[in-house]
């Protein structure tokens, strides 16, 4: 099944999974800290904004400014949404996903797993 | 809620810098609310590290400044723009650094003399900036150091004006009861005239200088580091000491010196001090420069001090006050002439004296010369400093110009580069960036190997400048930022001009072939060179100067006899008791010629003044003389001559020699002086007299940088704590060794010390010997790179040339007339810059030495010298070319086409 769609990185895939996840409240720090919550990973701020230029770029999310709040010294935020594009592009990932395994003849038995 | 507080600043800068600025909003914004989070989770310190490296990740050629296109999505315009149009991508970055690389490993005689010089600049800048940065951070570790203020004395006295560094005893603690500005103050008595205090600790026994009173507030004010005690009480109780570090370690060595008992000898007397801390300087340097504090309420003049109330003389307490935060300073000064009238109008108006007092932050008391009296550290002028950042930035700006210079005159060599790269789709603004960038790297290089250096020759910097900067600086993030900057600011200062100039070409021209070298580049060389040579011959000239005068200093007929003389210096009362007897053995050697008495000896500073009127006048007129207490051989041991009137005799009392300037100021003549008397009144008002018996001719007692001042000698024969001993040969390894007997046996336990008096003399002018050092070596580093960058020149000079020589050898031109064809030209900038540089070598050498009241006078060979010395330097340099050059066989460059 060769699927005609963009590459998405281990790391983008995360990143526009949280975004999907947090719903319209998604922006830079909020990103930043749900996936280092989520993940366990020690992910940078400059990661996040370039997964996310890179994931806008291949139109999988797009963006609208925000409110300005006062910790952020009266700068308004950029929050991500999920595109339609976006959406399906994750829903096959995970239909890929979902198809091995269940394929899968013996699947790991956590008690020999060690 | 608003944050309390905010990112680091110049975090903030870098990023706008290097942001697009159509995101900056939302990253500088993720970026804040970030900080305030982790303000939260781990404090105000980490953070801010955090948030430097948050900034960090975002330099990045990916994310570096780009314009917005409109009407496209905010990064897909930098996106397109990125891939199509910019030329930072990871294939044309490999190409222009192969490129750099080939060409540095090509032309290996201009890249090397490129490097070199670039390093000797950065090793130059790079070791200023430390020393300057060094001079600056003196008390910036006191935690209240913005509110903390030395009190000053504008003091006048019959016209003579003069900024004091001190104050009366009573002015501090009165300023804290009558001002609420004042939250707290305290005082430090120096050592007056006492230079080496006699410290003993069971059997063992040194010597040890700068020894102060406190009162016990000093570290309340004063943050020091304190390895032994408590510095809330360690200066209350009477008769305690604080020690510096180096004076512990010397006298307990790995004993813990708490509680220990020391006794402090001097001329004062002698007693027993309890150790109450040991501090050192790990904080970072003070301007108060002690080895000893002695606690306020233990004798000496610091009872005197806690008792005096006096507001018009006994004007030596440096005092401090620590205002509450966010004093208006100025307004509060203001109020001090009234506070002064307040407590001291009387007592000044009786004395004749008018005072002002003022307020100095103690943050730049290091970096504020000019003070009277007497300070606890030697300041340094800002204007030395600036001069010294003025070198270091000129010899940066000779090696830049090298730079320059190189890259134009082997800009046809690169020509053809530019046209391929041109005609491939190259645009000018990716030229200028690649050869910026090549400038960057040599740059970058430059600083790799002049770090290094750096760190070996650190020692003998150190000693050439007297400082004592350690390696520690390496730790400093500030040093990578001035390193980073340096490169940057030496790699676009010197990489512009030829970028511009290279960048320029135009394409069909040169793949033509018909490519010449510009006019107005060459032109452009010349001046450069000329104003390298401009700035060395500047320098020389300096040299010759400063060494002229420091050899007519040395030279000069002080009006006294200063070589083959000895001075002992006695400081405890213990032995000024024995030194009759002393005096007495060593007057018995045959090698001694005289032995005087007295309390000074010429090259050390007089201490004591007094004001003498004639007849009829009074205190408020009478001019102010220094005097010696001396005895009858005094000016015989030191070779004072006498103008009028007569030496002291054994029977004499009352009777005083005064110099010809006091009798000037007295409105006498030489002849008549002697047999007149003259009036004076002590402190408390009571009167005495003198009976002048004689005139002395001037001699220079103070530096040379002053005229002669009024002195007289009082005779005083059992005064006197030093002895000047005159001996009869310079055969001293003899003497010294039979003096050293003889004071093992009278002066029982105590170091055998004594000075020489032209050496005394000599250390008046260490300032000026620094300086003449310093800017010898930096006259070299100068004019080592312009010989490089001239080196470079001729060489390329002579290639461009070779098949011109090769012909004109064919037809029989001489060795001689082609090395002439090829220096002619450099000589002849030389000679304009030897022009150019006198004048200004005048005007700065004459600033110099009008510092000074005798003066060597400046004349024209001082000049001629520095030009021909370039000169020579410039033919010497060029002829390594020239000569090769001219001895090529013709066939060799003419064989080839």
């Amino acid at each position: 099944m060769a699927m005609k769609r963009s590459y998405l990185g281990e790391f983008e895939e995360i990143v526009l999974l949280t975004v999907a996840v947090m719903e319209g409240q998604a922006y830079g720090v909020a990103l930043t800290h749900e996936i280092i919550e989520q993940t366990g990973r020690s992910v940078r701020l400059n990661q996040i904004h370039a997964a996310l230029q890179r994931l806008e770029d291949k139109g999988m999310v797009k963006s609208e400014m925000g409110e300005p709040t006062a910790e952020r010294g009266g700068r308004r935020k950029r929050l991500f949404t999920v595109t339609a594009y976006g959406r399906r592009t994750l829903q096959e990932i995970q239909d890929v996903r979902v198809n091995l395994w269940t394929r899968m003849p013996d699947p790991f038995n956590p008690a020999i797993s060690l | 809620m608003k944050s309390p507080v905010s990112p680091p600043r110049w975090a903030d800068r870098l990023l706008k810098l290097v942001c697009a600025p159509h995101r900056l909003e939302e990253v500088q914004g993720d970026l804040h609310e970030e900080f305030a989070w982790q303000v939260e989770r781990i404090g105000e310190k980490r953070a801010r590290w955090r948030y430097w490296r948050d900034v960090l990740g975002f330099v990045k050629p990916l994310s570096i400044k780009r314009k917005q296109m409109a009407e496209m999505p905010y990064w897909r315009s930098t996106y397109h723009h990125n891939q199509y149009a910019n030329s930072i991508n990871p294939a044309m970055l490999r190409n222009y650094f192969k490129i750099a690389f080939r060409n540095l490993v090509k032309n290996k005689v201009y890249s090397s003399t490129n490097i070199i010089g670039l390093a000797v600049g950065t090793l130059c800048c790079l070791y200023i900036v430390l020393y300057v940065q060094d001079q600056y951070s003196y008390d910036k570790q006191h935690l209240d150091v913005n509110d903390i203020y030395r009190i000053t004395t504008l003091w006048t006295i019959q016209g003579d004006k003069g900024n004091w560094a001190t104050v009366t005893a009573p002015v501090a603690p009165a300023m804290k009861n009558d001002f609420a500005e004042v939250a707290q103050y305290t005082r430090i008595v120096p050592d007056l005239g006492i230079d080496h205090h006699l410290l003993r600790y069971q059997d063992k026994a040194l010597y040890e200088k700068d020894a102060v009173f406190a009162d016990s507030t000093l570290f309340d004010l004063f943050n020091f580091h304190f390895e032994y005690g408590n510095p809330k009480t360690a200066l209350s109780a009477p008769y305690t000491v604080v020690l510096l570090k180096s004076t512990a370690d010397k006298l307990f060595g790995l004993e813990n010196p708490l509680g220990k008992v020391i006794t402090i000898d001097n001329t004062n007397g002698k007693h027993d001090f309890t150790v109450s801390g040991v501090v050192d300087e790990s904080l970072g340097k003070s301007h108060i420069q002690a080895n000893l504090f002695m606690s306020m309420n233990s004798g000496g003049f610091g009872d005197f001090a806690l008792h005096n109330n006096s507001w018009s003389g006994a004007n030596f307490v440096i005092s401090y006050v620590k205002l509450q935060p966010k004093t208006n300073v100025a307004a509060l000064d203001k109020k001090l002439p009234a506070f002064l009238k307040k407590y001291g109008d009387e007592q000044l108006k009786s004395q004749g004296m008018t005072k002002d007092l003022h307020l100095e932050p103690v943050r730049s008391i290091h970096t504020s010369p000019g003070y009277k009296g007497v300070e606890l550290t030697k300041p340094v002028s800002p204007s030395f400093l600036y001069i010294l950042l003025l070198i270091a930035g000129l010899i940066q700006v000779i090696a830049c110009i090298n730079f320059m210079n190189l890259s134009t005159a082997r800009a046809s060599k690169r020509a053809k580069e530019v046209g391929v790269r041109k005609v491939t789709g190259a645009e000018r603004t990716d030229l200028i960036r690649q050869f910026l960038g090549e400038s960057l790297l040599l740059s970058f290089i430059g600083v790799c190997i002049a770090l290094p250096l750096l760190i070996i020759l650190l020692p003998y910097l150190n000693q050439l400048t007297a400082a004592d900067i350690s390696l520690t600086f390496l730790t400093d993030y500030r040093l990578w930022v001035v390193l980073a900057s340096l490169v940057m600011i030496t790699g676009l200062l010197a990489g512009s001009y030829p970028a511009f100039y290279l960048s320029g070409f135009q394409a069909i021209k040169v793949i033509k072939g018909n490519f010449t070298n510009h006019i107005s580049a060459a032109g452009i060389r010349r001046s450069l060179v000329v104003f390298q040579f401009v700035l060395s011959i500047v320098l020389i000239t300096g040299i010759i100067i400063i060494y002229s005068q420091l050899s007519f200093i040395k030279n000069k007929d002080l009006g006294f006899d200063k070589d083959q003389k000895l001075i002992f210096s006695f400081h405890t009362g213990e032995a000024v008791a024995k030194l009759p007897g002393f005096m007495a053995d060593i007057r018995a050697l045959a090698e001694v010629k005289t032995v005087s008495r007295a309390n000074n000896s010429p090259g050390q500073m007089v201490l004591y003044d007094m004001h003498l009127f004639r007849a009829g006048g009074n205190m408020t007129t009478a001019p102010d003389a220094s005097f010696i207490e001396a005895d009858e051989q005094f000016m015989n041991a030191t070779g004072i001559r006498l103008a009028s009137g007569r030496d002291f005799r054994p029977s004499d009392s009352g009777k005083i020699i005064i110099n010809e300037s006091l009798a000037k100021s007295l409105n006498l003549t030489v002849a008549s002086a002697p047999g007149t008397r003259v009036y004076s009144q002590r402190g408390d008002g009571s009167p005495m007299n003198f009976d002048i018996i004689g005139v002395m001719k001037n001699y220079n007692f103070s530096s040379l940088r002053d005229e002669v001042k009024p002195l007289f000698l009082t005779y005083s024969p059992d005064t006197g704590s030093k002895l000047i001993v005159s001996a009869a040969s310079k055969n001293y390894t003899a003497l010294l060794d039979k003096l050293e007997t003889i004071w093992q046996k009278d002066f029982v336990n105590t170091p055998f010390d004594y000075a020489f008096m032209d050496d005394d003399v000599q250390k008046q002018y260490e300032a000026e010997s620094t300086l003449g050092r310093i800017v010898n070596s930096f006259t070299l580093m100068a004019i080592l790179i312009s010989c490089l960058g001239l080196f470079g020149l001729a060489a390329f000079d002579a290639e461009q040339r070779s098949k011109e020589i090769g012909i004109r050898k064919a037809l029989g031109a001489s060795v001689s007339g082609i090395i002439q064809l090829l220096s002619k030209d450099f000589l002849k900038l030389v000679m304009v810059a030897f022009v150019i540089a006198t004048p200004i070598a005048w005007w700065s050498t004459n600033q110099w030495l009008q510092g000074f009241a005798y003066r060597v006078p400046v004349s024209w060979w001082m000049f001629a010298i520095a030009g021909l010395l370039s000169l020579f330097i410039a033919l010497f340099t060029v002829s390594f070319q020239s000569v090769k050059a001219a001895l090529m066989n013709p066939v060799t460059s003419l064989r080839s086409e």
